[in-house]
């Protein structure tokens, strides 16, 4: 296991060729952006080969992260309730983005799974059957809808999705298994080591350098 | 210093940076590390400015004063710096250089948020030589070790100051000579 200051550490370590210098511009924050890209270049990858391999598309389960405690307000419409979650969700394929919903109160007791809606099936769930004493979701951007005629306020939502884990917290452990490192390794590399191949003008002043 | 141990840096154009830093090199380092005291702290004030400490020639490395980087600024780049998302100044901070003294970012004038000071290493100047000496009955200088101020360098560099000393005055004096010089009185004799 690694975490993210580890990982980032590791490639500048190989970027510079060396411990970077204090006033070295790649710095971990800027690595932690790309690392951000890589991992959904990572899981994008993992999806394809599961594809070929098993024939079925999916993304494993070691990409996946459960963000607890997301506070639920209520959302634009009527038997809306909206959360914020911590990342967009990755965009692959026959994927709704949130693997799994669930609600827990404030003595901890956790609700069944809710039931996802694809971009679809937004469309036109209103006009179907509904499916009793089940909450249904789908997620817009940032944000998590949940539909029920329940009040969900009091709530807060636990989510697992597709994520390397807590982007904000460098000591969070990197949720990527290690057989997908050198996809993130290589997409990373590239744009650093573009970055840092660039001419910078050394001879003349006055121009944008 | 520089005539003396030679230049340590060589700059940019217009560009206050060097393209060599002073800790990158071991042999540079050691040479200077006399003139090269412990971190000592800074006072900034509420518009970031603060002084150059007395003897100031050069920055060796800069930090917030719980050891995290202080970086220096270029100021054709300073409007990026200060309004990077990536690196937020307030936990990001860094200085420009400016007649009178340093210049830090983020500062209570700028945006509300003032460093608590900083720690600074920096290459001094070094004391002046001085042969001090009192005259003897005959009225020749006679040298007293009060009141004179030694070469403040290592062995190996003193002979080194030695030989630039005498190349400003014309006279040229290197290891290469001097072993010739030793080579032939080891075969010819004196």
């Amino acid at each position: 296991m690694e975490t993210r200051f580890s990982f980032i550490k590791r490639l500048l370590r190989q970027i510079y060729n060396d411990q970077p210098s204090d006033d070295s511009n790649i710095t971990t924050n800027l690595v932690n952006r790309w690392l951000n890209d890589a991992i959904g270049a990572a899981a994008k990858k993992n999806y394809t080969d599961n594809l070929q391999m098993d024939g079925v598309a999916y993304v494993n389960n070691s990409f996946y992260t459960t963000f607890s405690g997301l506070p639920i307000t209520q959302g634009p419409d009527q038997f809306t309730y909206q959360m914020s979650l911590p990342q967009i969700p990755v965009g692959l394929g026959n994927n709704e983005g949130v693997g799994v919903l669930q609600f827990v109160d404030s003595n901890g007791n956790i609700s069944d799974p809710a039931i996802p809606l694809s971009e679809n099936q937004v469309g036109y769930f209103r006009n179907m059957r509904p499916i009793p004493n089940k909450i249904l979701y789908f997620s817009e951007g940032m944000f998590l809808f949940a539909l029920s005629t329940l009040q969900l306020n009091n709530f807060t939502g636990k989510v697992r999705m597709v994520s390397g884990g807590d982007s904000t917290n460098l000591n969070s452990t990197l949720n990527v298994p290690d057989d997908y490192m050198p996809v993130m390794v290589e997409y990373i590399k590239n744009q650093l080591a573009w970055e840092r191949a660039q001419a910078r003008v050394s001879t003349n002043d006055g121009v944008e350098s | 210093m520089n005539y003396l141990l030679g230049q340590f840096q060589t700059y940019n154009y217009g560009k206050p940076e060097s393209r060599v830093q002073f800790g990158v090199n071991e042999t540079a380092r050691q040479r200077l590390s006399p003139l090269i005291n412990p971190l000592s702290s800074l006072t900034i004030d509420i518009t970031g400015l603060a002084s150059y400490p007395t003897g100031f020639e050069q920055v060796d490395a800069m930090f917030t004063i719980t050891m995290d980087r202080i970086r220096f600024f270029p100021q054709h780049r300073l409007y990026s710096y200060l309004n990077d998302p990536i690196d937020p100044i307030n936990t990001n901070p860094g200085y420009v250089l400016e007649s009178g003294g340093f210049r830090f970012y983020p500062n209570a004038t700028y945006n509300g948020t003032q460093l608590p000071g900083a720690l600074i290493s920096y290459v001094q100047t070094p004391a002046p030589i001085f042969w001090n000496s009192t005259p003897d009955t005959n009225g020749r200088p006679i040298y007293t070790s009060a009141g004179s101020t030694g070469l403040p360098w290592y062995d190996v560099d003193n002979f080194e100051v030695v030989v630039r000393a005498l190349k400003m005055v014309g006279v040229n004096l290197s290891v290469s000579e001097l072993l010739q010089y030793g080579d032939a009185i080891i075969k010819q004799g004196q």
